[in-house]
């Protein structure tokens, strides 16, 4: 044997160091053997790669030794891969034996998770409005409180075009101001080529618009979108309705204002859906011919301010007021700054945008969001427990074999956490799938893509997890503590150790679910009050036709639709009741004491077709021609602000500027608004100058035909101008339609935590007769009647419903009487509303837990005594 | 209880376990292989398929018979055990029944 033939010194170096522990010698020693061998057989060069190879598929960690040479009986460490999977084998059976259990837990939990996230994502929505803007934090409207000689305040969006310039040029601690003239109402015609539309969400804004705002451009730039007179700038989806795939960008297009011809200079994003205000067309406020910067008296523009980094927002709102004053010393009205995100949840002025959202709401459906996650993680906790009593026998064993108190601590935790972990990731599918659905009935395009996605999953796991960590600290806590003596021997049988701490928790659940049905029972009651009440006029099948101001064959189009056999009568006002009206300073003649009164002007008709009821005097008539110059009719409300004792021939000046009227009617008080509000003072006076919407009251027949037939009336007098109507029954809906809204996701969040709540009931009552199988059947067998069995086992449960329902109604009331502030006509809020939710909450826990106690009460003992 | 199963690889790996006798340890177990069976089986394989047949309680094993050649390391001496012998006589068993199912004028006309 040569002895100079040495296999590769690296590849012996690494087998000395790594060969697998047990078999160091004979490896070794048997590899030396094998290279000669190879050596002899096969060749130098074939023999050094193989003895590399072999080498490289023997040491660790390639190879293992596949059998435990050691007697080594000590205790593993408890976080050992087979201590691991010894853990999930053992959490898998348990989920998968009490499959009901399991499902109940995870798919409640997931359930809540959902909508708690769903509801999570809503009130985000409604908080985030405006944020997009950068440094939105130092943007504010200015707006103010429209005030009379009288006192009498109504706060205003509005606020008149010399405002900007003057804020801009007097105070330093502004850094942009920008003006913005929305639509009012107007209708314009946008053309191009033989495209043609009417386009209604046209502003007119100063140049220096997104110096404030910042809009993101898709085409085109902040700095050069405005500056020319013709310039336009369109929203994406508005530029591929005029100019398909085209770029748009220095294209024409017409619209009905002057100078016509606009060139477009830049595409927006679409407007994100929480922004207070959208539109698809900008124009330079340039278009409009007025005398822009110097006037002070007529409020139709919006302004907007960009305060300095470091300025002071408080100093701010004082100097506004104090420049109004030097500007118009003998205007009364009070300007003020709102903080841009804020507009939408606490604004809620006269003229806004767009409707405001309903900072009450945010609140209620915060709580109840919240209130749906308790509910489950009682739910879990309570499961857990109850199911944790029944495996203090694996505790036992599990001690008996060695196991420290931490490493069972531990395993319970994660064995909560885990299974909380798949209700998780249940709920995020869940998530993700159903996003479409909630889109849709809560009317909001909310989005899970990209980082709020990832927020959003990621605080589900964390949910879940700190559900999953409450539900297993007490198991964990409890039965590690037992003795391995007692529990292996049957005398400790635990069980009672959580009884009380699951009646407690019962307890709250109930009182959450309690709660919410107080909570429900009166939201639904104060809709049914509002869809019901009567707003004191003829609100059903009132037509509204727009777009008639100034037409010259106004009268053939009235006795043209007059003549449809499908219209009752017809009549025309300057607005609509139920859309936001004019307001005129009116005072009583021989004294300054200005009321802030509504108005609208209508024609002789007008009245008749809104069914407005006359409480004293007249109508305006035919028969009186000076009506249109001289008269006025008010309401109740307008009567008593006015001090009108005899209001009969009282004389007001209606403009505070010399337009003196005579009473000749006084009107019922009626809804103008919604019953949000409480109505306020309201006149109507008689003209023909401002009528710019039809009201056509229709005969219930067909209204569809009628419609149709309006329609080519319309279309046959009035060619050039577009056809469209609402109802003022729809208008009134829509003015409710937040509060609508609020019922749904209200009464399906309630149902949610009502369907979590029963199922844990359930779940609860199937384990707690299942332990009492051998007492029930013992106290058959000694003669006890089925009846009397439910009653004991459903006693317990009941008991504890009451007291839940005593414990929520204080809360409840205290919340919903809030919400009800919210409305200046409301129901009140009446003892038997918390009896009847006291009672359902009852029998909801009793049909629940009925099923399984008739069940264990029908038993034949025989079954349950039989084996022991 | 359930017989257990012999792999064609772990059944040659056994059988020369049982024909080298007092002398089977890895490295002449492959080499046998290699040798008898024209067959070349690596290394590590054989030795991975010994403790695998190990593990199955077919062989046992004890250490001893330290040479020069391997420069005075010990060898793992492998034998055949009870459940072993059980297994491969078992496995001739299946396959002589096997043989014998074919007609002898049909091995015939193989050249057998």
């Amino acid at each position: 044997m040569n002895i100079n033939i040495r296999p590769p010194g690296w590849a012996e170096w690494l087998m000395s160091r790594f060969s697998p522990t047990g078999f160091e010698d004979e490896l070794q020693g048997d590899l030396q053997e094998m290279y000669v061998y190879w050596v002899k057989t096969i060749g130098l060069p074939r023999a050094r790669w193989r003895y590399v190879l072999a080498v490289l598929q023997l040491i660790r960690p390639f190879s293992w030794p596949r059998t435990s040479q050691s007697n080594d009986y000590s205790q593993p460490f408890f976080l050992h891969p087979d201590m691991l999977r010894n853990y999930f084998t053992v959490a898998w059976r348990n989920l998968w034996r009490h499959k009901l259990y399991s499902l109940i837990n995870i798919g409640g939990l997931a359930l809540s998770l959902t909508s708690t996230a769903f509801i999570g994502l809503w009130v985000y929505d409604e908080r985030s409005y405006d944020s997009f803007h950068d440094d939105a934090d130092r943007i504010y409207r200015v707006a103010k409180d429209f005030v009379t000689r009288g006192g009498m305040r109504t706060p205003d969006a509005t606020t008149p075009a010399a405002l900007a310039p003057a804020l801009q040029a007097e105070l330093p601690e502004i850094q942009a101001v920008t003006r913005l003239y929305p639509n009012w109402g107007q209708k314009y015609l946008v053309k191009r080529g033989d495209q043609r539309f009417y386009e209604e969400r046209v502003y007119r804004v100063d140049a220096n618009f997104f110096s404030i705002f910042s809009f993101p451009f898709v085409a085109g730039n902040a700095q050069t979108a405005l500056t020319t007179p013709t310039s336009i700038v369109l929203t994406e989806s508005a530029a591929r309705k005029y100019f398909g795939d085209e770029n748009p960008i220095g294209k024409r297009l017409d619209l009905d204002v002057k100078p016509g011809d606009f060139v477009v200079t830049g595409v927006l994003a679409d407007i994100p859906s929480n922004a207070h205000f959208r539109f698809d067309f900008l124009i330079p406020l340039r278009t409009l011919d007025a005398t822009l910067n110097s006037n002070w008296k007529t409020y139709v523009f919006y302004t907007y301010v960009k305060l300095k980094p470091n300025a002071n927002a408080e100093r701010f709102a004082a100097n506004l007021q104090s420049l109004f004053k030097r500007h118009q010393p003998d205007d009364l009205n009070q300007f003020y700054s709102q903080p841009l995100t804020q507009i939408h949840l606490t604004s809620k002025l006269k003229w806004e945008l767009a409707p405001n959202g309903e900072q009450s709401y945010v609140r209620i459906l915060s709580f109840v969001a919240l209130f749906v996650l308790i509910v489950a993680a009682i739910n879990y906790i309570n499961l857990a427990t109850a199911r944790a009593a029944r495996r203090a026998r694996e505790v036992g064993v599990r001690k008996v074999a060695g196991a420290h108190r931490q490493s069972l601590i531990g395993q319970f935790l994660g064995e909560g956490i885990l299974s909380a972990l798949m209700a998780g990731l249940v709920a995020i599918g869940l998530l993700f799938l159903l996003l479409p659905v909630f889109n849709q009935f809560v009317e909001k395009q909310l989005s899970l893509s990209n980082q709020q996605g990832w927020m959003v999953s990621l605080l589900v796991i964390l949910l879940a997890s700190g559900t999953g960590l409450l539900a297993g600290i007490y198991p964990a806590l409890v039965l590690s503590s037992y003795e391995p003596v007692h529990v292996l021997k049957g005398q400790h049988l635990p069980g009672s150790a959580f009884s009380r701490l699951r009646q407690g928790l019962v307890t709250g659940q109930f009182a959450v679910s309690a709660g919410l049905i107080i909570g429900t029972i009166i939201v639904t009651q104060q809709l049914h009050f509002l869809r019901t009440s009567s707003l004191g006029f003829d609100k059903d099948q009132v037509m509204v036709l727009p777009n008639i101001d100034g037409l010259t064959n106004l009268d053939v189009l009235q006795q043209e639709l007059a003549a449809l056999p499908g219209v009752a009568k017809i009549g025309a006002a300057s607005d609509a009741i139920g859309y936001t009206n004019s307001t005129m300073g009116m005072a009583l003649k021989g004294t300054d004491k200005g009321v802030a009164v509504n108005y609208i002007t209508v024609d002789n008709q007008g009245l008749a077709v809104l069914g407005i009821q006359l409480r004293q005097g007249r109508l305006f008539s035919t028969q009186f021609p000076s009506d249109s110059s001289t008269s006025l009719l008010v309401n109740e409300t307008a009567a008593k602000q006015l001090e009108l004792n005899h209001p009969l021939g009282s004389i007001l000046n209606t403009n505070l500027q010399g337009d003196y009227r005579t009473v000749v009617g006084v009107v019922k008080d009626f809804h103008y608004s919604s019953l949000h509000q409480t109505i306020q003072p309201f006149a109507f006076m008689l003209g023909r100058q401002n009528l710019s919407n039809l009201l056509v009251k229709l005969r219930s027949s067909d209204v569809e035909a009628t419609i149709e037939a309006i329609q080519h009336k319309w279309e046959a007098l009035v060619p050039d101008r577009p056809f469209s109507y609402s109802f003022i029954d729809e208008r009134f809906a829509a003015l409710h339609h937040a509060d609508t809204l609020f019922e749904h996701i209200f009464t399906g969040i309630t149902l949610i935590a009502l369907l979590i709540a029963c199922l844990g009931l359930f779940a609860l009552a199937t384990f707690m007769t299942e332990r009492r199988t051998k007492e029930i059947g013992v106290r058959k067998v000694l003669g006890a009647s089925a009846l009397s069995i439910v009653a004991l086992l459903a006693r317990d449960f009941l008991q504890l419903v009451l007291l839940a329902t005593l414990l929520a109604s204080p809360g409840a009331y205290y919340f919903m009487r809030g919400w009800l502030e919210g409305f200046a006509y409301k129901i009140t809020i009446e003892w038997w509303v918390f009896a009847l939710a006291g009672l359902l909450a009852v029998v909801i826990a009793l049909l629940t837990v009925s099923y399984q106690s008739l069940k264990a009460a029908l038993m034949n003992p025989v079954k349950s005594l039989r084996s022991e | 209880m359930k017989r257990a199963f012999l792999g064609e690889l772990e059944e040659v790996v056994l059988l020369t376990v049982a024909a080298l006798q007092e002398q089977a340890y890895c490295a002449l177990i492959t080499q046998t292989i290699d040798q008898q069976m024209a067959r070349s089986i690596s290394f590590p394989t054989v030795h991975t398929t010994l403790q695998r047949l190990a593990e199955k309680g077919f062989v046992s094993s004890q250490m001893g018979g330290a040479t020069a050649e391997r420069g005075g390391r010990q060898k793992r001496l492998f034998t055949v055990t009870a459940a072993g012998q059980r297994a491969l006589l078992e496995c001739r068993q299946v396959r002589s029944q096997l043989w014998d199912q074919i007609p002898t004028s049909v091995v015939q006309l193989w050249g057998a």
